[in-house]
């Protein structure tokens, strides 16, 4: 690895450092966008892996001396049939006493989860799963359920009483592994809202999924990879030209500067890119199959294509795509996982055929040489069905790309799949 | 009652024809006694208010090629086409005008006052162009009472005409476009399948294919370009395209070529031109396949190809043909009149369906037997943002509702959602084309939809699209839950013949122009 690229994982952890502080001071994490999207994808995933897990543990407070007279709660790990297995739940159990303004009064339960396993002045939010989309840095995950009606006005619990049960499914903590778990439990009015009992207690929690802050340093990892992968293209053809170095500073000002980054840090990472850049315009070179193995283990698909995006505006800045480049974004896509016809979509808008100095087949038009002539056909029809409708398209640049396709559809046509006459 | 006029506006040649007291439909020759006009523009270099249309602008290219314009049609709708002359910039929709005035200018000249007419468009062509054709009609003084698909009206001319039965692919192949429709004929019920066109293909990309040979064989003699002056390519392409027609009928065509470098006799042989277009009818077959492949038909199952277009009298081409379906093609038709003929008998059904009252009775009598079901040209959708499954990110996509082809008339409904909670609007847009990325199709209109206050996410939204028998487009975009609609009406009529005004303003325009 080039020191200039060790270099911008120094810059841009220095960059990402206000994120982390922002969550521990217990104000809202400003995450940005794109990677609050991919923390909600690798949230999809792990949520699937932990479905069916079960667990057991007995908390600290089990064994704490209990005084009645006030209000008392505890967390302990329980398990909840789903379908033919178990799943594990944090359950809620409370003693003691709840003071109500009056006999009859309607009640609700109300817990809030802090991680507090760093130490509790350094807390870290436990934040709300989305059912779609994107992790919610500022939606910190709260629990509430019904207790039902308090039949006097002074309620004595003499035994732990389990009165809510929190899914792991529900939130997202902030690591992965052994994590400690404050839950704050209060009974509040239903009609008020007021708090009329409150109690705090912790529990230590597996977590066997990876947090956010973990999605968030893989995602950080991933586009530091992506900015070795990026330099890479641009220098595939030998030279690194100005406009591919100006597009990978571009995205790396746009993906690492975060608007708390302090002038030093953004320093830092402009001469990093410096550095990287200077290595590769030096004959320096990365092993972009190795790298692209890094990525897929750390970045979910909707990260790889985001990579794999920069590395087309970088071979399209130049305004036109050697066949070494073109081959090279080939090998990307299959070692990044990024699919060939996805490739070959992204391909269509960001690096028009009219940029490629040598017409790639399978690239531009979907055939390759193992296919039958009857594939072929079949291929080269989907696509002249898409370009000819796209050929009276009111934009220009798309009608001239347009055009150009459906020549080298015909010629392709008649290579592949010949003439046919009654002669 | 004024004459029912039908209007073939082509690439390369126009043509004008009328229904006969019966019903039947005439070709009106031009004021030459031809019954085709080139679609040649030439405006006049000594009288800057005289513009000639038709076989004299096509000779004068060779004199002045910077006062001359060919091929309008291809630049038909495209805001960026503009010819500079005299100082005023001319749009593809004035140059046609110029056309079509010089065909109603004639045809009143000898069968009496034309109004009402049918113009002919690609089947291809989209609401932008056809609106453009409408101006370009209104424009030339003509009330234009309906736009006709080139296949149809070429199917109708075919089907008035003949005793036919059964699955009819119409092969319209003409100057400057290629169109297939696939149709079901009994008689006179005419029922569309499926018509799918190419915008960027047709004779004139045959002519280039012997224009290129012509500049090779210049060029391997004399190690010199052939052509050096926008006249000389004016000449060389009317060459190219003589060749062309003779290579129709003879195995070679021979010339002359006279250059910078030294004059050379040239042979164009059959086989190098049919070579030298084996991309193009490649490409023809590409949508023959297409069209076959929507409409779940087999090349077994046609029972009729019907040539439609000058460039349908190229051999290769009609032995292709044969070789693809097992039987020769229908040539008994006049492949160059059809589809003003049958665009007249468009125009007859059209005023019959308008106001019956304005037609004459041997007319009506004529044609009450003719039934044609047509289908919507291109496919309508909306802008929508749905959640991409692999990706879980949301991504902005155009989704179909009224798919190209559905027979008409007809009406579809498809169900949305609301993204954001508490949203108070939703931007509605009406899309043209056939793709699900947004970049690629034409958006027609952008409306939007005020919702009620304070509602979570995911409230349904109903979006109704239907197209009536008068390409009439009625949208609707209705709130469920508290019933508020947004209804948006398209049609050509109003769109093109008189809604902007446009049209009558380039009416005016032109008025002072005389167009010989």
């Amino acid at each position: 690895m080039p020191t200039g690229l060790s270099q911008i994982i120094v810059a841009v952890k220095g960059a990402c450092s206000g994120v982390l502080k922002r969550l521990r001071s217990g104000k809202t994490p400003q995450l940005p966008a794109a990677a609050s999207a991919r923390i909600g994808k690798a949230w999809g995933h792990v949520s699937k892996l932990a479905a069916g897990r079960s667990g057991s543990q007995v908390p600290a407070q089990l064994c704490r001396p209990l005084d009645l007279n006030v209000f008392n709660c505890r967390a302990r790990i329980g398990r909840q049939p789903e379908g033919e297995s178990w799943k594990s739940v944090i359950v809620i159990d409370v003693c003691g006493t709840i003071q109500a303004p009056a006999d009859g009064h309607e009640v609700e339960l109300r817990v809030t989860l802090q991680d507090v396993t760093d130490a509790e002045s350094e807390s870290l939010p436990v934040l709300n799963r989305p059912k779609h989309g994107p992790l919610n840095p500022s939606s910190h995950f709260s629990y509430r359920c019904d207790m039902g009606r308090l039949c006097h006005q002074t309620t004595l619990l003499e035994d732990w009483t389990a009165v809510g049960q929190m899914s792991p499914e529900w939130f997202v903590l902030s690591r992965c592994g052994q994590r400690q778990l404050k839950c704050a439990t209060s009974v509040a009015s239903r009609s008020t809202g007021e708090q009329l009992a409150s109690s705090d207690c912790v529990i230590t929690y597996e977590n066997t999924e990876p947090g956010y802050l973990d999605i968030e340093d893989s995602i950080q990892r991933a586009k530091t990879l992506a900015v070795g992968l990026a330099f890479s293209v641009g220098a595939a053809n030998g030279h690194l030209l100005d406009p591919e170095v100006n597009v990978i500073y571009a995205w790396a000002k746009t993906n690492f500067g975060s608007a708390d980054a302090s002038t030093g840090a953004r320093l830092e990472l402009e001469r990093a890119l410096q550095k990287t850049a200077s290595f590769f315009r030096h004959g320096g070179t990365l092993n972009v199959e190795q790298i692209c193995g890094e990525i897929v283990e750390i970045a979910p698909v909707i990260g790889r294509i985001d990579i794999l995006d920069l590395c087309l505006r970088v071979a399209a800045a130049k305004g036109q795509v050697s066949t070494a480049e073109l081959q090279l974004l080939k090998n990307l896509s299959d070692w990044l996982q990024v699919d060939r016809a996805r490739l070959r979509t992204m391909v269509e808008k960001i690096l028009p055929v009219e940029m490629h100095q040598g017409h790639d087949a399978e690239m531009v038009l979907g055939v390759t040489a193992e296919m039958s002539q009857d594939e072929a056909r079949v291929q080269l029809n989907r696509e002249y069905a898409k370009w000819s409708s796209r050929v009276i398209s009111t934009d220009p640049s798309i009608r001239r790309q347009a055009d150009q396709m459906l020549k080298l559809l015909g010629e392709a046509r008649t290579q592949y799949v010949g003439v046919k006459t009654a002669r | 009652m004024s004459n029912i006029v039908g209007i073939d506006l082509g690439t390369t040649f126009s043509s004008l024809a009328m229904l006969n007291a019966i019903g039947k439909p005439e070709i009106v020759p031009n004021a030459d006694g031809d019954r085709l006009t080139p679609s040649a523009i030439f405006f006049d270099e000594d009288d800057g208010g005289v513009i000639r249309v038709g076989a004299e602008a096509l000779n004068s290219r060779h004199l002045n090629a910077a006062r001359s314009v060919r091929w309008v049609k291809r630049h038909m709708g495209d805001p960026d086409f503009k010819v500079s002359i005299d100082g005023k910039d001319w749009t593809a929709t004035e140059l046609s005008a110029l056309i079509l005035r010089k065909l109603r200018q004639d045809g009143s000249a000898q069968a009496g006052e034309m109004t009402d007419a049918v113009i002919s468009v690609p089947a291809h062509f989209d609401e932008i162009r056809r609106k453009a054709t409408m101006d370009a009609g209104t424009a030339a003084g003509l009330n234009v009472i309906g736009i006709v698909n080139e296949p149809v009206a070429a199917a109708l001319c075919y089907a008035t005409t003949r005793n036919v039965t059964g699955r009819v692919l119409v092969y319209d192949l003409g100057g400057g476009t290629f169109d297939v429709t696939l149709m079901d004929v009994k008689g006179l019920d005419m029922e569309i399948l499926c018509s799918q066109g190419d915008h960027a293909l047709g004779g004139i990309d045959f002519d280039k294919t012997v224009l290129d040979v012509l500049l090779k064989m210049y060029r391997d003699k004399f190690n010199a370009d052939l052509i050096t002056t926008e006249e000389e390519r004016a000449k060389y392409e009317d060459e190219a395209e003589d060749i062309k027609k003779t290579l129709s009928r003879r195995p070679v065509a021979k010339t002359m070529l006279y250059g910078p470098a030294g004059s050379m006799r040239a042979e164009v042989s059959r086989e190098v031109f049919e070579q030298g277009i084996t991309p193009l009818v490649a490409r023809a077959d590409m949508l023959v396949e297409v069209v076959l492949e929507e409409a779940g038909v087999k090349p077994s199952e046609v029972t009729t190809v019907l040539l439609v277009g000058g460039s349908t009298r190229t051999p290769l081409i009609r032995t292709h043909l044969e070789g693809i379906f097992g039987f020769p093609p229908e040539c008994s038709i006049n492949v160059d009149e059809c589809v003003a003929l049958g665009a007249a008998l468009h125009a007859g059904i059209t005023k019959l369906r308008q106001n019956p009252d304005d037609v004459a009775t041997g007319i009506r009598e004529g044609l009450k037997d003719i039934s044609l079901t047509d289908v919507c040209n291109h496919s309508y959708g909306t802008i929508c943002a749905p959640i991409d499954r692999e990706t879980g990110r949301r991504v902005v996509q155009n989704r179909i509702i009224l798919k190209k082809n559905t027979p008409l008339p007809c009406e579809i409904s498809q169900t949305f959602y609301t993204v954001s909670e508490g949203q108070k609007r939703v931007e509605v847009t009406i899309t043209q084309g056939e793709d699900t990325d947004p970049a690629y199709v034409n958006r027609i209109a952008t409306h939007s939809l005020e919702l009620p206050p304070d509602r979570p996410a995911e409230r349904p939204i109903q979006v109704t699209y239907s197209y009536d028998l008068n390409q009439r487009m009625h949208c609707a975009f209705k709130d469920v839950e508290s019933g508020r609609l947004l209804e948006l009406d398209f049609s050509l009529d109003e769109n093109g013949g008189a809604g902007d005004g446009a049209a009558e303003k380039a009416h005016a325009e032109l008025e002072p122009f005389k167009v010989q």
